[in-house]
Parts: structure tokens; sequence; C-alpha cells
């Protein structure tokens, strides 16, 4: 047991490294691409042929292979930033608010693909492209919670100041989704025109398609933040000797 | 201590009058064009004059924060502050003189414009309504915490970039909350169900702000000036 | 099923086929955007190590070959 935290204090420690990071991820994204390659094109091909037709949604229910991974990632990315301010600001790792500050871009994406993917599935199942359902509109404003996020940490001059203050409005942000969803569900059951379809207990034929989308549409999401978070190394890391070596 | 930050904010505010009337005007400016825009009509202006009147009120809150921390932070007197005083003791005493100067005289104004978008309208002249009195006790529970949460945004923004439209994209998201419940209120009001559900989460929240914004924002405000 | 059929999903393509399309051109932009990103930081990170003599040293150096 003392050996295993150990060995885990070990990997963390060196996680916070940001020369090992570089060196050894550059060796994790070929087989991460691989893994991502062949979880997609499975995802994919049952996606789109092989699983069945939603008896009321006809084809369109293919849109939900890609609209709820998407959804999953957009929030986890929000959690995974707010978690990763938290560590930056207590145990002032340096890596942590590399990775925040990676993470996000690529949690704004997500956020997107949500959101319009979920607008074109409305279109033939409300008869609209934008209702204002209660996960539709917390999206929206998780949308607008990124884009806050990268717009403050993308005008400070100074890095250490742009990391603390963006790590201040993650954590604010992610106390205040959980009560922004609740209003806005709230509100919504108070407002509702329209009965959004119910969605059922999902098929099995549709649950594993899913699931394997889900698992591609997360290893996705950890290469552009792998991806993302090598280049904030670059960024920060320009000055110093290893770095220089490793390009040259 | 608590009391002498205080009293120094508004002391600095009564010198600099005309910034916190503006504010004001601006409110009664936005809420006065809506007829215009759409139709004076008393039924119809009735009918959007919650959503105004609240949507107003968070955008006067949130231009005139720049007034309580911009001149501080960069005159120096903010890092001064922050060595006399906890962080979270300055941010307090910042949001309460802002609520003071600002949010409490939206509040007491905002009959006239209730008024003005025929809040009180009835069919039946006979008919006296509470509507208005409904409109107030929202405000009042929902302008300190527009305060407490702008006081974080703009903190953050400090030393970050002069363009106040940064506090806006970080904080209206933010904000969606209590719009709802702030406008619900006043519907629930005009179609004579009960609001005091609403206005019971509208105080939570400003509790639940009132607790955990003031160190948020003292955190920023520290930052701002390391 | 033919082609057309698996094309046309039932007159729902249109809507399945743009969110692929949108999601994939998504996500191969920012991809292109992290890539035009490395180029400008691979310049920055030569130009760097180009640079190592002090400042100081290299007027020296620079009045001594005068």
């Amino acid at each position: 047991m003392a050996n295993a935290s150990k060995s885990f204090g070990r990997w963390f420690h060196q996680l916070g490294s940001p020369k090992w990071f570089y060196q050894k991820s550059a060796k994790w994204l070929p087989w991460l691409w691989i893994a991502t390659a062949v979880l997609l094109a499975f995802g994919l091909y049952y996606s789109l042929f092989a699983s069945p037709v939603d008896y009321q949604q006809g084809n369109s229910v293919r849109i939900m292979y890609i609209h709820v991974p998407a959804a999953a990632l957009s929030m986890v990315g929000y959690l995974a930033m707010a978690i990763c301010a938290v560590i930056g600001m207590v145990w002032k790792m340096k890596m942590s608010f590399m990775a925040m500050r990676a993470i996000a871009p690529v949690g704004a994406l997500f956020t997107f693909i949500c959101l319009f993917t979920g607008s074109l599935w409305g279109i033939p199942t409300w008869g609209t492209w934008w209702e204002w359902d209660a996960r539709m509109t917390s999206e929206l404003v998780l949308l607008f919670l990124y884009l806050g996020f990268i717009a403050l940490h993308s005008s400070f001059n100074d890095r250490s100041k742009a990391d603390n203050a963006a790590a201040i409005l993650a954590l604010v942000g992610a106390i205040n989704i959980p009560i922004i969803y609740g209003s806005v569900k709230w509100w919504n059951t108070l407002h509702q025109a329209y009965s959004v379809t119910k969605k059922g207990a999902i098929a099995p034929e549709m649950q594993t398609p899913l699931f394997i989308m889900i698992a591609g549409f997360y290893l996705l999401f950890a290469i552009m933040v792998i991806i993302r978070l090598r280049l904030e190394i670059m960024n920060r890391e320009a000055k110093s000797k290893w770095l220089q070596e490793v390009i040259s | 201590m608590f009391a002498t930050l205080l009293k120094r904010e508004l002391m600095l505010a009564r010198r600099n009058w005309v910034g916190i009337l503006i504010p004001l005007f601006f409110f009664v400016m936005v809420v006065s064009l809506f007829p215009f825009a759409v139709s004076p009509e008393a039924e119809f202006l009735q009918q959007i004059a919650a959503g105004v009147v609240w949507v107003a009120a968070l955008l006067s809150v949130l231009l005139s924060l720049d007034m309580f921390y911009r001149s501080d932070y960069q005159d120096g007197s903010l890092e001064q502050l922050l060595i006399m005083a906890s962080p979270t003791q300055v941010a307090l005493s910042k949001v309460t003189a802002h609520w003071l100067v600002t949010g409490l005289p939206l509040v007491l104004m905002s009959p006239v414009l209730a008024g003005l978008m025929h809040l009180n309208y009835s069919p039946d002249a006979n008919v006296a309504t509470s509507h208005t009195a409904v409109m107030m006790l929202s405000l009042l529970l929902g302008t300190p915490t527009m305060c407490l949460l702008g006081a974080i945004g703009m903190s953050l923004s400090l030393a970050a970039s002069r363009n106040g439209m940064l506090v806006a994209v970080m904080i209206l998201p933010l904000y969606v909350p209590i719009l709802i419940f702030g406008s619900a209120v006043i519907t629930a009001s005009l179609t004579n169900s009960g609001y005091n559900a609403q206005l019971a989460i509208l105080g939570a929240i400003l509790l639940f702000a009132l607790v955990l914004t003031p160190f948020a924002a003292g955190r920023a405000l520290k930052v701002a000036v390391s | 099923m033919n082609w057309q059929e698996f094309f046309n999903m039932g007159n729902h393509g249109l809507y399945v086929w743009w969110s692929y399309g949108v999601t994939f051109v998504a996500i191969i932009l920012l991809l292109l955007a992290f890539s035009w990103y490395k180029k400008k930081l691979l310049a920055k990170v030569k130009s760097h190590a180009k640079d190592k003599t002090p400042k100081a040293r290299k007027v020296v150096t620079e009045q001594i070959t005068e």
C-alpha cells in the first residue's frame, strides 16, 4: 500500500514537470491516435450504418452519436478545468495551470459541437432549430463561460496573473453551473410550450455504438488537450535549454 | 476596520457624485427607450416591464463597477488597502459601498420606471395592484447579488485590460439565475400567482453569494496587485 | 439498401450529414489552428536558442572584431 502511494506520488511529481511531460507525451500521442482512430472507425460504422432507426425520430437519431459525447465532454472539460484551477492555486503547480489553459479551447469546441448538432437535431424532431430547453440553454451559457475564460486569460500581459485570475473565474463558473442549470430548468418548465419527445430507456443496439463513440470522443478530447498542452509548454519554456535541445 | 474602509469608499463616492448619478440616468434612459422601440400601449408594456427593468438594472450595475475599482487600482491605493486589511474585507467594503451608492438608488428609483412601463396597469381602474412593490422587493434582493458577482469580474479584469466588455462577457452568464428568478417574481405577481417561492430563492442566492463571493473577489484583488 | 437511400436517410440526411460534417470540419480547424500556432512557437524557441550570448559580451566581441 505504502509502495503504491509512493509510486503514485512519484508519478504525480513527474506529471508536474513540463520537461517530463513534453518528452513522454510525444511517445503517447501515436498510440492514442491509433486507439482513437479504431474506436471512431467502429463508432462511425455503427452510428451511420449498423444501428437501428428510431421508430419515432427516424434516421435523425444518428445525430445522437456525436451530440451526446460532445455534451458529456463539454461538461467534463469544464470540471477538469476547475480541478486544474484548484490544484494550481493550492499547490502552485505550473503544469496544472498550463493544463487548465489547454483544456479551454478544446472544451469550447466540444460545447460548440454539442450546440450545433443539437440545433440540427431539433429541426426534424422539435420543428425548430432553437428551443429554450433547459439543457440547450445551459449548454449555451457553458459556451459563454468558456469564451469568458479564454477572453480573460488572453487579456493579461503577465502570465502568472493570467493563470491565477482565470483560475478564480473557472472555479466561480464551476460553482455556478449547477445553479444555472437548476434555474434554467425551473424557468423552462414554467414556459414550456412544446413537449419535447421523452427519451425513454435507450435500446441496447443504440447503447453499444453510443458507448464506443463516447470512448472515442474522450480519447480525441485527450489528444487535443495534450497537443495544446505541448504548445503551452513550448510557449512558456521557450527560453529553457532542454526544449531548445529537443527541438533542434 | 470594515467601517473605516466603508467610510472611505463612501467618501470617495460622494466626491464623485456626478459619476454616481450616471448609472441612474442610464437606468432611466434605457427603460424609456422601450416604448419607442416596441409600443406605448399599456397592456403591452406591462407584459415586458419585468424583463426590461431587470435587464436595465443589471446593465447599470455592471457599468457602474468601473469607478469603484479602477481608480484605486491605478493610483496604487488598492495596494495600500490590501496591506492594511484582509482582501475579503476590502472586497466586501467595496461591494457594500457600490450597492449603497448604485444598487439602493436603483431600487428606490424603480417605481418611476414601473410607472413608465405601466406595470400597475389594470383594465379595471378601481382595482389597485401591488406589482410595483413586488418589483422593488425583487430588486432589493437581486441588486446586492449583482454587485457581489460584479466585484469578482471587475477585480479579475483590473490588471487585464481597460475594456469594459471583458467584465460583461465574464459576468453576464453568471447573472442568468438572478435574472430568471427576479423577473419571475414580477411575472408571478402579474398573473396573481404566488411569488414567495421565487423571492425566497432570490434571497437564498444572495446569502450564498454573500458567503462565497467576497473571498473570491478578495483573492482576485490580490492577484491584480501582486 | 443502395447508396442513394443511405445518403438520403429517409429525408433526414441533410441534418445527419451536416452534423457529422460540421463536427469533422470544426475539429480539423482547431487542429489546424494548433499547428499554425506551433509554427509560430517553433520560430520563437529557435530565436531564443540562437540568442544565447549575453548582450554585454556581444557588444564587446563586436568591438574587438572591428
